[in-house]
């Protein structure tokens, strides 16, 4: 064993059996924990063409070694193929889910099978079982967390017990929150809990963090958890804005890369109204994750409507998006798709993309216009209660789209619609965008940093690409927290190898070249999980909009651009003309042998 | 020689370094990316916080270059050749995700 907890549970949620399984040295060595071991369980027990909804999918959540030993990792990582892609997901949220795993002496748990009735998974000293929770069908996740308040608990809302295929999967959820809560939201993650009648874990460790961190010297995590508080405090908190991220609607707006009206334009006269200093004026708190000093998750209250966790992806998908500049409206929409339990990127681009319909006349249906926040809380519920039009769009846009025979108004890449930033302006995030592993994703590879240095060729881009999708899937089996490197005011690089000393006190053997390795093993993985699906070349691609000109700047990424683009990035992979791995890249990076 | 004018726009935080939009008057008909890059840097040197010349080679911090719409790295980077009536725009770092 190289770390406390070495350990799984795994639930099977047919016949009710959870059993404890210790995972071997050989692949805690390889894969470590979070990201890495969910990838390499997931490729390995996931049969490839099998229907995400169907009892043979399982769900992974793990945390990761250095939770509750070192501050701040505490992300939960969430996996499983998901139901809006039918690809490989994963999806990491914030809260204190991770560390109480951690102190329940874990750092997994796989679900399996499915139950016939609503079940929630408790996980305490005295007793791990499934526990009856019909009563708690229909209930949004904010009640779930009144329910067992004194518990840190994952749960799901109404529209992952309806399958929605973005169902999102949320941690800590409950009325005036003392820690931040998180959001596991891409991919349709809760929809796959939903499949399973899965309602909740919930649990509460007992593990000291001595007894955690058995066997790591004591002066060492001393030195090292001072050093990178320290860090923290002079590199990162001055980049920390409200909610964590919102200072980039700013930065989007004046740049013109800012979502508006579906990517149609980049910035609108009145974007003031939602960047960080009006957010600033209202917020009443400013919380954090266990452990961690950041304070990154913003309540604010408007004119009596109030939310927890607001943050920039969700003001610009679902305000500048679709001309709602209202921080009240998106207040309620935030607090209303997290009771529902429904991913804020992809509702913004659903409602976006119905809304352009309207203003072209291409929707006889159904009316919902640029603004109308109302219909919008009206149609979220619809969707998360599969009603009306609400059934076809629970789908995901995708699928919708296609139905409506419009799907060039539609913008996802292989089926997870995109994030809020046009690629036609910060170019060096389009590779990102269409290269990353669970489909249309800017965390995978944030490449237009301050902190990054390239020159201006293809070739240094993708070599930006790569080493950032390589370095945060290495992060993301730690689990570190996404805040962090992004807003750091410096370049990382001390920090992470800050990092690689903490988990080399816990009995790794990790240095600043094996650790990208690692990353770099992981990404091969979920690659080879989806080209197994069948993903190939022409799905590293991007939506039609980005390849014509936008009208108010004339930006664009042409087709032959992009591709000349791609082929660089195969090349520096390893993988084939089509995007498939060679076998010489799974020598390389450790894959030999192990699947 | 024919001189050349050229538009160069600047977004966000580089607009507090440069004004948002500069009408430059070059001498040649057109001009290598670099040397633009040299001139300008010449007359806004806090500009070098973001672009760096090495050499003959240009860096850049976080920015993305635009030259007529499209990516300074699809039309030869810092080779790129400048030309009457183009226009470039500037976009700066971001932090966030």
């Amino acid at each position: 064993m190289i770390y406390p907890g070495q350990a799984i549970l795994r639930v099977d949620l047919t016949n009710g059996k959870i059993e404890e399984e210790e995972l071997p040295d050989s692949i805690v060595e390889k894969f470590v924990g979070g990201k890495g071991l969910a990838t390499y369980l997931m490729y390995k027990e996931v049969k490839p063409g099998i229907d995400p909804f169907s009892p043979e999918n399982k769900l992974y959540v793990f945390g990761g070694p250095l939770a509750f030993i070192y501050p701040t990792f505490t992300r939960t990582v969430v996996a499983s193929k998901s139901p809006l892609t039918g690809l490989y997901c994963d999806s990491n949220a914030g809260g204190s889910f991770s560390i109480e795993l951690r102190r329940a002496g874990y750092v997994g748990v796989i679900l399996e099978g499915r139950s016939d009735k609503m079940k929630c998974l408790k996980i305490t000293k005295e007793e791990k079982k499934l526990i009856d929770c019909e009563s708690l069908r229909g209930k949004s996740t904010y009640e779930v967390g009144e329910v067992f308040r004194d518990y840190s608990i994952l749960t799901i809302g109404p529209a992952g017990e309806n399958l929605v295929r973005f169902a999102g999967v949320f941690i800590d959820l409950k009325k005036n929150p003392m820690t931040r809560p998180g959001v596991a939201g891409r991919g349709g993650l809760g929809a796959v809990m939903g499949s399973k009648n899965l309602k909740a874990i919930i649990l509460k460790g007992w593990l000291k963090q001595d007894e955690l961190a058995r066997g790591v010297n004591k002066d060492v995590q001393k030195d090292l958890t001072s050093r990178y508080l320290k860090i923290l405090q002079e590199d990162v908190v001055p980049g920390i804005g409200i909610g964590g991220n919102l200072p980039v609607f700013r930065v989007a707006a004046e740049a013109k890369i800012l979502p508006v009206r579906n990517f149609q334009a980049g910035s609108h006269e009145r974007w003031e109204e939602l960047a960080d200093d009006a957010w600033s004026k209202i917020t009443i708190k400013r919380i954090a994750c266990p452990t961690c000093p950041l304070r990154c998750g913003t309540t604010v209250v408007e004119d009596g409507s109030s939310t927890e966790r607001i943050e920039y992806e969700t003001v610009a998908m679902n305000g500048s998006n679709l001309m709602i500049i209202s921080r009240k409206a998106l207040a309620q929409i935030n607090t209303t798709l997290n009771a529902l339990g429904m991913d804020s990127i992809t509702t913004g681009n659903i409602m976006a993309f119905l809304m352009e319909l309207n203003e072209k006349g291409l929707l006889k249906d159904y009316e919902i216009h640029w603004g109308d926040s109302e219909s919008y809380i009206k149609l979220a519920y619809d969707i998360a209660y599969r009603r009306g039009i609400g059934n076809l769009l629970a789908e995901g846009l995708a699928r919708a789209s296609k139905a409506l025979n419009a799907e060039e108004y539609a913008m996802h890449i292989k089926r997870l619609e995109i994030p809020a930033y046009d690629p036609r302006g910060v170019v060096g995030m389009a590779l990102a965008y269409a290269t990353a592993d669970r489909g249309g994703d800017h965390l995978r590879a944030w490449t237009v940093a301050a902190e990054l240095t390239s020159k201006l060729t293809m070739e240094d881009l993708v070599n930006l690409t790569k080493y950032l999708q390589d370095r945060n899937a290495a992060l993301w089996s730690l689990v570190a927290c996404d805040n962090i490197p992004g807003n750091s005011v410096k370049p990382p690089d001390e920090m992470i190898r800050i990092y690689i000393q903490m988990l080399n006190t816990l009995g790794f053997n990790y240095d600043e070249e094996s650790f990208l390795k690692l990353g770099e093993r992981i990404y091969n993985l979920s690659r080879l999980f989806n080209t197994r699906e069948g993903i190939r070349r022409k799905d590293d691609s991007l939506p039609p909009r980005f390849h014509k000109p936008r009208e108010d700047t004339g930006w664009v990424i042409t087709k032959e651009d992009f591709e000349r683009m791609l082929d660089i990035y195969y090349s520096k992979r390893g993988w084939d003309s089509e995007g498939v791995p060679l076998k010489e890249t799974l020598d390389r990076v450790g894959l030999a042998g192990l699947i | 020689m024919n001189p050349t004018t050229i538009i160069v726009r600047f977004y966000g935080v580089l607009k507090e370094i440069v004004k948002d939009r500069l009408e430059l008057d070059l001498k040649s008909s057109e001009i290598l990316f670099t040397d633009l890059i040299k001139e300008i840097l010449r007359e806004y040197p806090a500009l070098g916080n973001y672009i760096i010349i090495s050499g003959e080679e240009v860096e850049v911090k976080g920015i993305s270059v635009l030259i007529n719409g499209r990516h300074a790295m699809f039309l030869g980077g810092d080779k790129a050749l400048i030309r009457d009536g183009d226009v470039i725009d500037v976009l700066p770092p971001l932090h966030g995700g």
